[in-house]
């Protein structure tokens, strides 16, 4: 039986001491004017740094009034698409495409479990038993994890369903979109308060009685002396139970690495603030909030790739803030009644607004070169299937905000033939700085420009 | 008590019932080879060699007479012919080698040496080398081929390398004669099963590294004469795999082979398969063959269920090596309330457990780098809330003085062993130490010291996972776990918490591997407030109760179920079931008890009288009641329903799903498409009849879900009884019947009295226990070579809890006794848990 070896983060070896005692300037931090010491230019190793975001609602969309009909410039007006609507105050940072497909997951069943564990892997995953590949989102992170002190932040508003296969599909396949590897999706912050506290609260706290220094030296042994327990463990178990440990490896090693970065320097009346949140509430709340976070997460530099459920495949969400009280999914099942079209409609819209609430907060901030936080960003809307009844894996609904560093001409809606999502992410993946030319079915970056 | 613990079960009629049949996928080949593979045995012959059973208590009876020929065995491989290449006739191992023939091309050559691993020599001594092939002439038909080779010339590993090529294909590449057996020594390469449909047996050596050769060539013709058996593995293939797939449910269905003589299975099987709609009936005779076929590989075929102990004890119960299970939340926060008496549940923290069928599912809870952010904050704050503690004098948790330096050799040997839930090695303790001394040389503070120390035991994989340690990880052979291995899978299992200091020092002398001891620890492990966790853990999970206050009604037409009703509908059910399972009842008396639990806000939504107060007490249905059991629990009955309607389907697909084991596919996108335009004004049993009508493959699933729902429609959206249908003032009608003869019906209480006395429903049930038990899904489908070893576990609880009806401590019990629980296979024995 083949021993395998437990792979180690070569994480560059970062003083962290220095770093810790250091005060004043947080290297990783520093995008915006308001934050950044005079005289300090932080940027020249990293001038336009690219942020990528994906959005992703489940059950797909009413296409009729989703994908304008016409390729060309939007001029303000997005015509039949009137689920776009409310995107029109920022109709020039938008970019629509029609004709992308996700192949690897078309099939027989389980269209929602398999669309949305697959939706960001571009190849199939296995039926039966929990088997899915990393997601080109944390591909990308990882590349450019040193960047940040968040590798990369997976949000949602519903919990992750638990629980029975989709038609064979494995449940875990339902909420989450973002994998680690073949078995093990990212965990998903779904509380807007555990998020907050994460980002803006304190490390480790010092009890050492010694000072800043003295913290990070017992903070450092108690990691060492978790890493002896990894070390002969791992001598006794079998190869499937290492490969779970890798695991906790991997995340101390990730630990140490955020250990190494700074908490942001948070200046009030800047733009990196603390954000007022107030606790939970129902979705229709907690969106706004992690709207929010999202906007402070990419502002303050924690992280530069964020995907973000705003609602599962499958979901049976009842929008009654929309006066709909029967579930999403029921309901995308329309069976081509036109009641249920005008309820996708509204529905639709609604998850428009939500997105454009992002959008435009992005669009407002200021960076430090005087452009709009929203160029440096490919927000990308979409779902696991086009149509809800028929459970379509092709022409799947595409939005994108942010000129992405100039790789995207927006304003505009794109006609492809027969184009690959595929394609579009690995576009994304090289806009946040990525070195990765291939993914899934991928045959090369989509071309935006 | 209102039942007597011991209940008669049915007799083994329709066992095969509803889980039977359930062909609710897509038939996606017809009936390929099906005729062909019967064609051969057509000619009927008078003596009938039909097993004869005086039990034919099957409802399901024949059509057309089929006599099965005399079944024929297949005999041993015939030699055709042997060849000495390159040299004249000679013996070898008893077979007659006639001299070289039949080849073309090559060159011979002889040598004189002694030749290793037989006694027989000449027919090694002699080789056709170079480039060479053979055509030997032989009947058409299946053949075996034996080559001989010995290296006599080469002396170094690659010097001569060559490929055997069969029929034109490639058998054998880079065959090195020297790499596996060295020089001078008897080589045999075995080729079978090879197909020669042109009169001729084609062998070809080609050389690749030097020169290809071979000294002798044996051929041997396969009988291909079927047994029974073979004859319905073909029928099996070609058109049961696509639903009774290993992946799904399996050959046969779970327990019905165990009620089975070849006559009912067979009877059964053409009665019921395939299900209406998915290819061309099964007839006699394919009924009598795939019943062989399925006899033939089902060890629990032809026994009685329910009946006495099996005579001989189910010995290969394999107990597959289950991947190493971290704390879940619950288990988290469990642990440290009992280790250091904080109730913060400070798991709540951390990111949401993926779950799979139950939160404790070991496959699932996986561990990124969020958790580990995570459980270093927890470790941090639990490790300062202790030692603060100790500090102030109290020594619940840290019995010295934390001053004193001694104080850390006491901990890591005191508080150690139950942190990780093993004692230390010596090794471990030792680097415990040096880790407070090292923090003592940084801060010289005593307290930040002695933090640090138990955020290491807290932070340690040792404490957020539970290994186990395989003696030999490699083992196909089961091993006991040691005793504080078992000690935390009970802890786990009963408490989902750790082990105490009574099991801890069960373990420590040993005792814990007895029977006798298991049975008395799970005895007062389930007397322990602790074991309350099994009602929501286990029972609520299994039932699925735990996203009912998620589901919304629609409130317009149905105001009267508040807020509060939803609450207490859901304190209805959880009282009951925790009734159930702390006060050991029956497992089928969740479904046919004629009690359930009320307080005056659920008896008024009910319109029952008498009861007053908030507090929850039983109340036994007078007779002639519209409830019965779980079914009739407002809570279930609107879980499984549209905010403004009932679906039959989704109420049968719970029960399924949940008793039977036996969940329905969603339709398909294919099946989707065939779904017929709904006019308005139907009621859901009008629906659901347009479906079944509107095409066969519909029709195929419905007609086994439907039918249970049909049974509980005179409930409302939100679980109240009804006469008619709103939507059309039509007369609400539950009466159907399950389908295969599986009982008629006219309303709830006689469908739960149906579903109740089927053995299945308590297999099924044992079943969801024993996923539980050992964290992972337990398969209750038996499926031949693969992950067939959970089924005989639980068909084995399920007959030694016969006498109690299965009741849920006797359950627990034989769970924790049994070699699923208490052994497991080397990690490395390339066994896999399913998924």
């Amino acid at each position: 039986m083949t021993q395998i070896e437990l792979r180690r983060n070569k994480a560059p070896k970062l003083n962290r001491r220095s770093f810790l005692a250091g005060s004043g300037v947080c290297m990783s931090l520093p995008l915006l004017e308001a934050m950044l010491p005079a005289g300090k230019t932080a940027f020249a190793q990293d001038a336009t740094p690219g942020r990528m975001l994906i959005f992703f609602t489940g059950n797909g969309c009413h296409m009729q009034t989703f994908t304008p009909s016409q390729a060309g410039n939007f001029n303000g007006n997005f015509g039949t698409a009137t689920s776009l609507n409310p995107l029109r105050d920022i109709a020039g940072d938008i970019t629509t495409i029609k004709g992308l497909h996700n192949d690897p997951m078309r099939g027989e069943t389980g269209d929602h479990g398999k669309g949305s564990g697959a939706f960001m892997t571009c190849a199939p995953v296995a039926k039966n038993r929990i088997s899915s590949h990393t997601t080109m989102d944390v591909l990308a992170a990882r590349q450019i994890a040193n960047q940040t002190r968040y590798q990369n932040l997976h949000l949602g508003i519903d919990s992750v369903g638990g629980g029975f296969p989709d038609n064979g599909y494995s449940a875990a396949y339902m909420g989450n979109i973002s994998w680690e590897n073949a078995t093990t999706p990212s965990p998903r912050e779904n509380n807007p308060q555990n998020l907050f506290n994460r980002l803006f609260s304190g490390d480790l706290p010092d009890n050492s009685g010694g000072g800043v220094d003295a913290t990070a030296a017992v903070n450092q042994s108690v990691i060492d002396a978790v890493l002896q327990d990894v070390n002969r463990l791992e001598s006794k178990l079998g190869v499937a139970d290492k490969e779970k440990l890798q695991g906790y490896l991997d995340g101390v090693r990730d630990l140490e690495r955020q250990l190494s970065f700074e908490q942001p320097e948070v200046v009030e009346g800047s733009a990196c603030e603390r954000p007022n949140i107030g606790g939970n509430g129902n979705f229709a709340t907690n969106s706004r909030l992690f709207n929010e976070l999202m906007v402070m997460a990419f502002t303050c530099d924690l992280t530069r790739v964020i995907s973000y459920v705003f609602s599962n495949g499958l979901n049976g969400r009842q929008y009654s803030n929309l006066g709909i009280n029967r579930g999403h999914h029921d309901i995308s099942h329309h069976g081509n009644n036109q009641g249920n079209f005008d309820l996708l409609k509204r529905i639709d819209t609604y998850h428009m607004e939500e997105y454009a609430h992002l959008c435009k907060r992005l669009k407002e901030t200021i960076d430090v070169q005087g452009k709009s936080l929203l160029d440096s960003c490919m927000v990308l809307y979409s779902s696991e299937i086009a149509d809800g009844n028929s459970h379509s894996h092709y022409d799947l609904p595409i939005v994108i905000a942010g000129k992405g560093n100039g790789r995207v001409r927006s304003g505009r809606h794109i006609n492809t033939n027969s184009g690959r999502i595929a394609d579009l992410f690995l576009a994304m993946q090289q806009h946040v700085g990525a070195n990765i030319n291939s993914f899934g079915n991928s045959q090369g970056p989509l071309n935006l420009s | 008590m209102i039942y007597s613990k011991v209940r008669r079960l049915a007799s083994r009629v329709m066992l095969a019932g509803i889980a039977s049949a359930l062909g609710a996928c897509v038939a996606d080949n017809e009936t390929t080879s099906s005729s062909e593979a019967v064609s051969n045995s057509s000619a009927p012959v008078s003596q009938s060699s039909a097993p004869t059973s005086s039990s034919a208590n099957s409802s399901v009876s024949s059509s057309a007479a089929f006599v099965p020929p005399p079944e024929q065995t297949p005999g041993p491989p015939a030699l055709t012919v042997a060849i000495n290449a390159g040299g004249p006739a000679a013996s070898l191992d008893g077979i007659a080698y006639q001299a070289d023939a039949y080849f073309s091309g090559g060159s011979t050559y002889v040598t004189d040496a002694d030749i290793a691993g037989t006694d027989e020599d000449d027919v090694y001594l002699t080789e056709r080398y170079e480039d060479s092939s053979y055509a030997i002439p032989v009947e058409n038909g299946r053949y075996n081929i034996r080559l001989n080779f010995s290296e006599t010339y080469h002396d170094a590993v690659g010097e001569r390398l060559f490929n055997v090529l069969v029929e034109g294909q490639q058998v054998l590449s880079n065959v090195d004669i020297f790499a596996t057996v060295g020089m001078r020594a008897a080589m045999i390469e075995n080729i079978n099963n090879i197909a020669v449909t042109d009169g001729s047996l084609d062998i070809e050596f080609q050389s690749v590294a030097a020169l290809a050769k071979v000294t002798g060539i044996v051929v041997y013709k396969v009988d291909t004469t079927q047994s029974h058996a073979d004859t319905g593995k073909a029928i099996f293939d070609a058109r049961c795999l696509s639903c009774h797939s290993p992946a799904t449910k399996g050959v046969g269905t779970r327990a019905d082979e165990s009620g089975h003589d070849m006559q009912s299975l067979t009877a059964t099987i053409e009665a019921t398969m395939p299900p209406p709609g998915l290819g061309e009936a099964c007839d006699a005779e394919c009924s009598y063959y795939t019943a062989k076929y399925i006899a033939s590989v089902n060890p629990f075929f032809e026994r009685p269920i329910p009946g006495p102990e099996p005579e001989q004890p189910i010995a290969d119960i394999a107990p597959l090596p289950p991947v190493m299970s971290r704390l879940s939340k619950l288990e988290y926060n469990n642990t440290v309330r009992d280790l250091f008496g904080i109730h913060s549940n400070p798991a709540d923290q951390f990111p949401a457990d993926l779950s799979g069928q139950f939160d404790n599912d070991n496959a699932t809870l996986s561990v990124t780098s969020l958790h580990i952010e995570k459980f270093a904050e927890a470790a941090e704050n639990i490790a300062t809330e202790v030692v603060e503690a100790a500090a102030n004098g109290n020594r619940s948790v840290i019995n010295c003085e934390i001053t004193n330096a001694s104080c850390a050799q006491t901990v890591i040997n005191e508080l150690g062993v139950k942190v990780w839930r093993r004692p230390l090695s010596n090794e471990e303790s030792g680097d415990l130490l040096a880790l407070y001394n090292d923090v003592q040389g940084v801060t010289g503070n005593r307290a930040t010291s002695m933090t640090a120390l138990l955020r290491t035991l807290l932070f340690s994989p040792n404490f957020l996972y539970r290994p186990e340690f395989d003696q030999n990880l490699n083992s196909t052979d089961a091993q006991p776990l040691s005793a504080y291995e078992l000690a935390s899978r009970l802890s786990y299992f009963l408490w989902a918490s750790t082990p105490d200091e009574p099991l801890l020092d069960k373990a420590a002398d040993g005792s814990l591997l007895n029977d006798a001891t298991i049975r008395s620890e799970v005895a007062r492990m389930l007397a322990d407030p602790r074991s309350e966790t099994l009602v929501d853990s286990f029972a609520m999970t299994w039932l699925d109760f735990n996203r009912f206050l998620s589901h919304s009604v629609d409130l317009n037409q149905f105001p009267q179920y508040t807020d509060e009703v939803k609450v207490d509908l859901l304190a209805e059910t959880r009282n009951f079931l925790h009734h159930i399972v702390r006060d050991d009842r029956p497992l089928a008396e969740i479904l046919d008890a004629n009690y359930t639990y009320l307080n005056e806000r659920v008896a008024n939504y009910y319109g029952v009288q008498g009861v007053s107060g908030n507090h929850f007490r039983m109340y036994e249905w007078p007779e002639g009641s519209q409830r019965k059991g779980l079914m009739g629990h407002a809570a279930a009955l609107t879980a499984h329903s549209h905010p403004a309607a009932t679906s039959p389907v989704k109420r049968g697909t719970w029960v399924m799903d949940r008793f039977l084991c036996d969940r329905p596919p969603e339709p398909s996108a294919d099946v989707i498409s065939q779904f017929p335009d709904i006019p308005s004004g139907l009621d859901p049993r009008e629906i659901s009849e347009l479906h079944k009508e509107s095409s066969a493959v519909c029709a195929s699933c419905h007609a086994y879900v439907d039918p249970i729902g049909y049974g509980m429609e005179n409930f409302n959206p939100v679980g109240l009884w009804r006469d008619r249908y709103t939507v059309n003032n039509r007369t609400v009608d539950s009466s159907a019947e399950l389908p295969n003869n599986g009982g008629q019906f006219s309303s709830l209480t006689e469908l739960a009295d149906i579903l109740a006395t089927k053995g299945e429903v308590s297999i099924c049930s044992i079943g969801y226990a024993m996923s539980y038990a050992l964290g992972r899904r337990a398969t209750t489908v038996f499926v031949p070579g693969i992950s067939s070893a959970d089924y005989p576990a639980v068909y084995d609880i399920y007959q030694k809890t016969l006498d109690s009806a299965h009741s849920m401590h006797d359950v627990f019990t034989e769970i924790a006794l049994s070699p699923a629980f208490r052994t497991r296979l080397g990690a490395n024995s390339g066994s896999q848990q399913p998924q």
